[in-house]
């Protein structure tokens, strides 16, 4: 070997930590791609939005802020030539109700359950007092960027930073505002979101929190029990009812749940009680009323949401009055978008429609009212409410336009000008145009010619195409910035890659491979596996469902293992057949017992209630009461030491360094325990958000710090295990030991974290998993080369994956979140979280570094220097991303709560489908980090120390 | 090459007694089996207007019920010791064969993954018996219990002579092919063709006619070589 590619010690720091560096970089660069900043307007739409856009209005806007609100009223209604068709608005947000629920999918009707369940919202649909649209949300499905659609029209990105940094307030032009503008009263109750996302607009409010995710009764009934009070006072204008319940039996027991026809029974009667009384306040007050019931999102099968499904975007868009719609409008042409609320209510009320918006008008709404407002709205307001959409839409398209202005561009029809802010300008100016002449001829206009209705037409052709354009134009990436990004990723993966190759020409791994026979099924499973995973990369929907993919192959494995088992059985002389026969059974009867594990494994996670009430264990829990399942727990956890202690007492290091390790671990579980104990006490006292908090923060951060020291005592150790003069093969087989080491301590702490967050009937799976680990499949290949040492770690890589069931990312950030979500500090859970996510390289490094301590030996101090800046340059990753992502994590905090409270992780699913981005993100860094891995097997290790995390586990009832 | 010429010399007579069946008869069996597949389908979607999309537990079980007789009554023919055992006697052993199988292979595909619910019990069920006729069914027909060929066939996967390949490959390529097919299951393309177990059934059907026609070529090439080192 020549002198030049030898690895010098500060050769070796330089060329890793320029690696980090670069790849640092690389990411920030993808991020900044990934999530743009997208132009928004700023302000509140205000007189102006009466106006063309291109007429001059800046003196209106000085106007607007120091008017009156009920001028401010007045003149709007004088300017619009609209006059507010309603005064009054109950706005009844059902949570996560479908809206094939109410209104049936394809022209079908809805399921008759449901139906039934539903009388009144049915006859009030049957009568034509009430108007009925499939309102599409964009994803993501949650809660709060729905109710921010909702008020605002707009469709946000996942990530609003530059508008919205680190506050849940709303800021941006919305209805809400809008209405308290003008001076309107307002209530809300329900769920405290609104609460957050507009603080101190409501005059009265009584927020409840989705905090309790199995509560499903309590939750409404803490908002009907007002509604009395509520209904009869006549000092609100805007009374906001948000339902959770509905959402909630979604996620306990699916779409179908036994639950939810009472659910919708209970909907129903509110639904009546509000509308009876908007009946009568009619004959009192004189008021006009409008009961407006959406829901903010679907829901899958399971109950979940988050996703683009139809499923989970088919939310309810119902209009019901006390006056009748004159025609009910066809199931298939109902379908609008939910953006499209904020402009309808917007032009409904007379108030200006927010700034940003990019729904279009719901003409039907308006047009379809009957008598006493028919003539009148169908002669001027029809067009002039369409002309005010457009105006609005068209101040939007110019934030997109190079010159200002709409009137500059020559716009010959069919010229062939493609899509784009241009073509939309010209198919304004030719609706504005047939608008211009058909108010000119006063005498001879009419609502039935065909001039009428092509200036319609028109004005629909240019809404609708601008809307697709201006929703879909909040989705685009920068190509630029993200193909730097991925450039400056793979840049670093070739250093670190060149690194390995650098040590195998030292260890020559060459020879250690021809150790092994080749060409085994298994082991080109495994690289076709990677590969295949790696390639899952590239789709969502393989990403979506990787747990399966995951699953599947590591039973395929283990299939293909037995396969292999069997092989041995008679495949030796008649001499040794005995013994061998003995042995292999014995080995076969490991297979069978992981492959019965995984059919167990996968029976309770597919269908939980069912097992619930049929499987022993469960059984004998809920038969024998809650008090020994206390004991059950204890159990579990001794069990788990045992286990721990003697798996780790047969790994060959050093004895005390194994005691010292141990110690460690023990410590750590002497920590930890007790407080999930009194956790688990005080889950069944009653809650104590801080307290809780307290407890979690605790856990981690020991689980941290215990995690960190042992690995550097491991190690440490295992340098000082090794002479400088050893072998390369020596070296080569201490750190597939070593690596084993790490791989065993982090999965031991990943069962020890599981065991503070799964449910208590989940408990017994967490010894399974562990038995699951435990028996790897080195037992099956016996010998001690690489190739073994390879197959173990795929498979406890997984195995975790497969108790983990989701996303690396989704895990970490519930799991951190837990953390975040009750200290004011998210930013301090937000480098958390990204640290643990970074915590791959650590470990690679980690382990690169073992691997040629022998080296370093000598000069301990440069290993340190090392391992301090690569930590550094982590935390400083971390926090960058942290601001990015910062946002984010507001979106999932609800659900995290929620998570902490059930302690099952059910909810996961859900935070993982939203943040589907950033998991693509992220992974992105181990993927690409994998390639690497493929070129040098054994470092998919880190990958195995990415995960410290929990599985979800659904549990229905009980 | 030396070795393994030296070694199918010695495979060929230490197994002298296996039968060799010509190319003529293999590509027969395969036609007859492969017609019985189509027939079945067939008849389910002519006669019972059943299509395997919609209601695939019948249709499976109709396809499974014919291609058995088919398989059983054809493979029999092919069976070992042709003296001491009658065709009677390998026609019951298929027959047994069947569930046998058809319990393999079910375990098999839950460990995969496939869904444990009653409401797929019945689905399963006749999955596992059509997977039965196409990987256990021939391979017990003509081997009965005899230990050493099951073992070269299904765990070494070392055929030798065209009997053993009219067997092997068309059982490797059902289950490779099943095991492809499971691949579009849990995707978001919300078909209806990607539920348990109609995917994996048309992998597995795919598989299992690759596996006869790659099994018809190869015996073709082995006669003639054969009949190359003979002359």
């Amino acid at each position: 070997m020549s002198k030049n590619h030898s690895l010098t010690c500060a050769k070796l720091t330089l060329f890793t930590v320029s690696a980090v560096m670069i790849q640092i970089i690389g990411l920030f660069l993808f991020i900044m791609g990934f999530f743009p900043v997208k132009p928004t307007l700023s302000g509140i739409s205000g007189l102006e939005s009466f106006y063309p856009p291109d007429s001059d209005s800046t003196d209106y806007a000085q106007n607007t802020s120091t008017l009156p609100p009920e001028k401010l009223k007045s003149l709007y209604q004088e300017l619009s030539g609209v006059p507010p068709l309603f005064d009054r608005l109950i706005l009844m947000v059902i949570d996560g109700l479908p809206a094939e629920f109410v209104l049936g999918k394809d022209g079908k009707p809805p399921p008759k359950a449901f139906m039934e369940a539903m009388p009144y919202t049915q006859s009030l649909l049957a009568r034509g007092l009430a108007i009925g649209y499939h309102a599409k949300a964009a994803p993501p499905t949650v809660t709060m960027p729905r109710l921010k659609a909702m008020v605002s029209g707009a469709i946000g990105g996942f990530l609003d930073v530059a508008s919205n940094f680190n506050t849940q307030a709303f800021l941006d032009d919305n209805l809400i505002a809008q209405f308290l503008k003008i001076g309107w009263k307002m209530v809300m109750l329900g769920d405290e979101t609104w609460l957050k996302l507009f603080p101190n607009m409501f005059s009265r409010h009584d927020g409840v929190s989705s905090f309790f995710v199995k509560d499903t009764i309590q939750v409404d009934y803490n908002v009907s029990r007002h509604l009395t009070n509520e209904l009869s006072s006549p000092d609100w204008d805007l009374l906001i009812l948000h339902y959770l319940g509905l959402d909630h039996v979604g996620h306990i027991g699916g779409r179908n749940s036994i639950l939810m026809a009472p659910k919708l029974m209970e909907m129903d009667e509110v639904i009546k009680r509000i509308h009876s009384s908007i009946t009568k306040t009619q004959e009192i007050y004189q008021g006009r009323t409008l009961l407006m019931i959406v829901s903010d999102h679907g829901m899958t099968e399971a109950g979940n949401h988050g996703g683009s499904s139809y499923e989970e975007t088919d939310s309810l868009a119902l209009f019901a009055t006390e006056q009748k719609y004159i025609y009910i409008v066809h199931h298939d042409k109902s379908w609008k978008k939910q953006v499209d609320i904020a402009s309808t209510l917007a032009l409904l009320f007379g108030v200006p429609i927010p700034k940003n918006n990019v729904g279009t008008v719901m003409a039907e709404v308006f047009a379809s009212l009957e008598e006493k407002h028919k003539i009148w709205i169908l002669t001027i307001d029809m067009l002039m409410i369409l002309e005010l959409n457009s105006w609005q839409l068209l101040r939007l398209l110019q934030t997109h336009l190079t010159e200002s202005g709409c009137g500059r561009f020559a716009c010959e029809s069919g010229s062939g000008i493609e899509d784009g802010p241009e073509k939309f300008c010209c198919s304004y100016l030719d609706a504005a145009a047939l608008h211009e002449s058909w108010k000119s001829k006063k005498s001879s206009r009419s609502i039935h010619g065909d001039d009428y209705r092509s200036i319609v037409l028109a004005y629909h052709d240019f809404l609708r195409t601008t809307s697709k354009w201006l929703s879909s134009r909040s989705t685009d990436k920068p190509v630029g910035l993200l193909a730097s990004g991925i450039a400056a990723m793979l840049l670093s993966c070739l250093g670190l890659m060149s690194l390995v190759f650098l040590f195998g020409q030292e260890v020559d791994f060459k020879k250690s491979l021809h150790l092994s026979h080749k060409g085994h099924l298994d082991e080109i499973f495994i690289v076709a596996t990677i590969f295949v995973l790696i390639l899952g990369m590239g789709s969502s929907s393989m990403i979506e469902e990787e747990q399966y993919i995951w699953h599947f192959m590591t039973s395929s494995m283990y299939l293909i293992l037995l396969r292999r088992t069997i092989q041995t059985i008679t495949s030796c002389s008649h001499l040794a057949y005995y013994i061998i026969g003995i042995l292999s059974l014995h080995l076969l009867s490991l297979v069978l017992v992981v492959i019965i594990y995984c059919i167990y494994v996968i029976g309770w996670f597919q269908n939980p209630s069912w097992l619930l009430h049929y499987t022993f264990i469960s059984h004998v829990q809920i038969m024998i009461g809650k008090a020994f399942i206390f004991l059950f727990e204890l159990d579990y956890c001794i069990l788990f030491y045992l286990l721990f202690i003697v798996e780790f007492m047969a790994t060959s290091i050093r004895r005390s360094n194994q005691l010292s390790v141990s110690f460690q671990v023990y410590n750590c579980s002497h920590f930890v325990l007790p407080s999930l104990f009194v956790y688990q006490h005080r889950r069944k006292m009653g809650l104590s958000p801080r307290y809780l908090s307290t407890i979690a923060r605790n856990f981690f951060t020991i689980l941290n710090f215990h995690l960190i020291f042992s690995l550097l005592i491991l190690t440490i150790s295992f340098s000082s295990n090794i002479h400088v003069t050893s072998a390369a093969h020596l070296k080569f087989l201490k750190f597939n030991k070593s690596s084993k080491m790490v791989a065993t301590l982090y999965h031991a702490i990943g069962v020890i974290s599981m065991l503070g967050y799964s449910q208590s009937l989940n408990t017994h799976l967490l010894i399974f998993i562990y038995i699951f680990l435990v028996s790897n499949p080195s037992y099956f290949c016996g010998t001690d080369n690489q190739v073994t040492n390879f197959i173990d770690l795929l498979m406890k890589l997984t195995g975790t994956r497969m108790r983990r069931g989701t996303n690396p990312l989704a895990s970490y950030i519930v799991i951190d979140n837990l953390i975040s979500c009750f200290s004011k500090t998210s930013i301090l859970g937000g480098i958390y979280d990204n640290r643990k996510t970074f915590v791959s390289y650590i470990i690679i490094l980690i382990n690169l570094y073992s691997m040629t301590f022998c080296r370093l030996l000598n000069n301990i101090w440069w290993y340190l220097a090392y391992f301090v800046s690569v930590e550094i340059l982590n935390h400083l990753a971390a926090i960058y991303c942290t601001f990015l992502l910062l946002n984010y994590h507001n979106v999932c905090k609800m659900y995290v709560k929620i998570c902490v409270v059930c302690e099952n992780m059910c909810m996961c699913e859900n935070v993982y489908s939203v943040c589907k981005m950033c998991v693509v993100l992220c992974e992105n860094v181990c993927s690409v980090c994998e390639i690497c891995v493929v070129c040098v097997k054994y470092v998919k290790i880190c990958v195995v120390c990415k995960i410290l995390c929990v599985k979800y586990v659904k549990i229905c009832g009980v | 090459m030396q070795q393994q010429v030296q070694q199918s010399k010695a495979s060929e007579t230490k197994y002298a007694a296996v039968s060799f069946a010509s190319p003529l008869k293999v590509l027969l069996l395969h036609l007859t089996c492969g017609l019985g597949l189509v027939s079945g389908f067939w008849l389910a979607l002519n006669y019972y207007s059943l299509t395997l999309v919609d209601n695939s537990a019948q249709t499976l079980g109709i396809v499974w019920a014919l291609e058995a007789a088919v398989v059983i009554l054809v493979y029999s023919l092919f069976r070992h010791n042709p003296d001491q055992c009658s065709y009677v006697k390998a026609i019951a052993r298929g027959l047994l064969g069947l569930p046998v199988g058809a319990v393999v292979n079910a375990l098999g595909a839950i460990v995969l993954g496939a869904p444990l619910g009653i409401q797929h019990f019945k689905k399963t069920v006749h999955w596992s018996l059509l997977m039965s006729v196409f990987t256990f069914v021939p391979a017990a027909s003509v081997f009965g219990s005899s230990w050493t060929d099951w073992h070269r066939i299904f765990a070494h996967t070392k055929p030798i002579g065209s009997t053993d390949f009219m067997i092997c490959l068309p059982a490797h390529g059902a289950v490779i092919g099943a095991w492809f097919g499971a691949w579009p299951m849990p995707l978001d393309w919300e078909r209806p063709w990607q539920e348990w177990p109609i995917c994996v059934t048309y992998g597995a059907i795919l598989g299992y006619l690759v596996g006869m026609v790659v099994s018809f070529g190869l015996s073709a090439f082995h006669n003639r070589r054969l009949q190359v080192k003979r002359d």
